[in-house]
């Protein structure tokens, strides 16, 4: 298994509580604002911490709360894709990018940053910076940033709902293609139905903190 | 860049600092709290000092309370001339000071002042009742000599009473040579050695020395100084002919 | 007195430049755990940091006394071990003007490092950034305006001390006699001339420090 997961959250009046598991494929969140999705991506990233629950990556314990195992959101090799704002403004494409290197060697981080480049097709964008370039391009650097250090998990929390609809299909299309060349387990979270049955594999079902269905996707 | 210029500034500081305070035998020193007013002739007075005895002289001037709130908390002064007698008392009181050094060593004149350009100066203190005069100034006598003073001296005449509606207190002499001085009240009360150091102001009518408290400035050695005798000196020095000359030509008078 | 105003004057830029230093540093420390840290008491905390900005100057200098004198609680250790005090001394400036500055650098940073936006932050995480690391790397540049403007409060207010000086320095001629202090001395005794003259160099001072630090302000880190 990719992934294992079993949380408990209580936030004021509100309770999380899911279990689920993925192997090396699309799995999507789908279901109304406010019904856990996000949270739940927050705890898999260990950016909020369960009440108490249970996480294995490739099945390493990441997060056990019984044990008191809980690795740093820094040192989980996971990648996150938040929802808005997610270049950082006083960096250039390149810097940005780069930043996403953490820990390689300065002159591998920089090929391998020129490979990014390429594989999204961002050449003649490097020294611009976020607030010069579109909100595709602008994705298509975050998505740049957060695989160049290989991650075990994707996480994409909306990463569309900015874009105008032809942007959209183009992304989702990306998006595949980026499933293809890196080879890694997605979680996508979207309250899009098209866009669900399009690009999951599996749609997980949120409802009110608890995940209330699986379907397949097409 | 700017952080390595600022670490080399301040490298430089430190280091030029170290090297003035490290040089050859440096003269002994005494540091001397003196009460503002007492500034000019203090300054001249430590230059003669200075030149008569192998000794260099530093001043800390200020207002005489906070003077001595320094050295309640163990300011490192040597001797502490002070404008008022509430003050000294006060120190002697904590044991603070050599009580055999205090001396009383100049005395100052209370006077009725008004700024140059008023066209009909008074004649005498009985006109301060009339209509002519709208404000009188004075030093506040809860917290400035100069004022309790002042109402000595008002209040020996008689007229501080009826004269309530036209006073403004001021913080400070200072601050009552400055209401006289740019006609914001038509006369006021302060010290002869004031009027002087203004151009802008001069002296109507000289209060008698029976007409309120010894107005003397008292000057003290600190029990904890570690120059004694070179602070017993300046002592000497300040009540010296010489420099009770130098204080009469800033309006002082002489304590003999 | 020519040479007392450049004297003055070297010393209060020397004073307020090296109390300005250390207050952006602890500023930038303290603004930051204020801004990223829950704790108990932390309100009180917040309220002791901020009184210096509260209470008269000559009040802060009697309490700083009252710590750092020759007989106050931290400074007669100090003089039990190596007969020093720092009463009268230049480094009894720059204490002052560090500690009436403090709050100012505090409140302006804290309030800009917590208005940097959050994902910022947690994106750097992920990316395997430590918190020193983002930290220097994501949210000071990014609250780098409110930063500048802490420092440049900050300095000014450090070069226009007064009444703390006053009291833990004391106002000695060609020793500790800041611009503010020397010009305190010239209205005293009238000579409104040399006062005109002094605050003029003041303003100028203030306004290269100012200029240098807008420039450095648009430049990127």
């Amino acid at each position: 298994m990719a992934v294992s997961a079993k949380f408990l959250k209580k936030f004021n009046d509100f309770k999380l509580d899911v279990e689920f598991s993925m192997g090396n494929e699309t799995l999507v969140f789908f279901g109304p604002s406010g019904a856990g999705k996000s949270l739940t991506l927050k705890l898999l990233s260990g950016l909020i911490c369960p009440d108490q629950g249970i996480l294995k990556i490739n099945d390493q314990e990441v997060f056990n709360s019984e044990s008191k195992i809980n690795v740093r959101p820094q040192d989980r090799s996971i990648g996150y894709v938040f929802q808005n704002h997610s270049l950082f403004p006083h960096m250039t494409v390149e810097q940005n990018i780069l930043f996403g290197a953490k820990g390689a060697q300065k002159s591998v981080a920089y090929f391998e940053m020129k490979e990014m480049l390429h594989t999204f097709h961002l050449e003649s964008l490097e020294k611009k910076y976020p607030r010069e370039i579109s909100g595709g391009q602008e994705q298509r650097v975050a998505l740049a940033m957060t695989l160049i250090r290989k991650p075990k998990l994707l996480l994409l929390d909306e990463p569309f709902s900015a874009l105008d609809n032809h942007l959209r299909t183009t992304m989702r299309e990306s998006l595949k293609e980026v499933k293809e060349k890196f080879n890694i387990p997605i979680i996508f979270v979207t309250h899009d139905e098209g866009e669900a049955n399009f690009l999951g594999n599996r749609i997980l079902v949120f409802k009110n903190g608890k995940i209330i269905e699986e379907k397949k996707g097409l | 860049m700017l952080k390595i210029f600022t670490i080399f500034f301040l490298y430089f500081c430190f280091m030029a600092n170290t090297l003035a305070n490290s040089s050859i035998e440096a003269p002994p020193e005494i540091l001397i709290s003196a009460a503002t007013s007492l500034k000019d002739v203090f300054q001249e007075l430590g230059k003669n000092f200075e030149k008569k005895n192998k000794v260099k002289v530093l001043f800390n001037f200020a207002a005489s309370g906070q003077l001595r709130a320094q050295i309640e908390n163990g300011a490192p002064v040597d001797l502490f001339a002070s404008a008022s007698f509430f003050d000294i008392n006060l120190l002697e009181k904590k044991d603070l000071l050599e009580k055999k050094s205090i001396t009383n060593f100049i005395k100052n004149t209370l006077v009725l002042a008004q700024g140059l350009h008023v066209k009909k100066p008074l004649k005498n203190l009985e006109e301060l009742s009339t209509t002519g005069i709208k404000s009188l100034a004075l030093g506040n006598p809860e917290s400035v000599p100069v004022g309790r003073y002042a109402k000595e001296s008002l209040s020996y005449y008689k007229m501080f009473d009826s004269l309530k509606e036209k006073i403004i207190f001021g913080e400070s002499a200072r601050q009552v040579l400055d209401y006289i001085a740019k006609n914001e009240v038509d006369a006021g009360i302060v010290f002869v050695t004031d009027v002087i150091s203004d151009k802008k102001v001069k002296t109507v009518f000289e209060f008698s020395e029976v007409t309120h408290s010894l107005i003397a400035y008292p000057i003290a050695t600190i029990k904890s100084s570690k120059k004694i005798k070179e602070a017993k000196a300046f002592i000497e020095f300040i009540m010296s002919k010489e420099s009770q000359q130098l204080f009469a030509k800033y309006g002082f008078v002489s304590i003999k | 007195m020519e040479s007392s105003l450049l004297h003055s004057a070297y010393l209060s830029i020397k004073v307020a430049t090296i109390a300005t230093f250390f207050v952006a540093i602890f500023g930038l420390l303290f603004s930051y755990f204020l801004a990223t840290r829950k704790f108990k008491g932390k309100e009180i905390i917040e309220v002791i940091l901020t009184l210096p900005l509260v209470m008269p100057p000559t009040v802060t200098g009697y309490y700083l006394i009252i710590l750092f004198g020759r007989n106050g609680f931290i400074g007669s250790l100090i003089y039990n071990y190596t007969e020093w005090t720092i009463m009268f001394t230049w480094y009894a400036a720059a204490l002052s003007s560090f500690i009436v500055s403090l709050p100012l650098m505090i409140k302006t940073t804290q309030a800009s490092i917590e208005s940097v936006d959050k994902t910022m932050i947690d994106s750097a995480y992920m990316l395997g950034h430590s918190e020193t690391e983002t930290a220097f790397k994501v949210i000071f540049p990014l609250a780098k305006k409110g930063i500048i403007a802490g420092i440049i409060l900050s300095f000014a207010r450090a070069i226009g001390e007064f009444g703390a000086t006053l009291m833990l320095a004391g106002n000695i001629p060609g020793k500790t006699d800041t611009m503010p202090l020397a010009i305190y001395g010239l209205t005293s005794s009238g000579e409104w001339g040399k006062a005109h003259m002094m605050v003029l160099i003041l303003t100028l001072i203030s306004g290269v420090f100012l200029y240098v630090a807008n420039r450095f302000s648009k430049r990127n880190f």
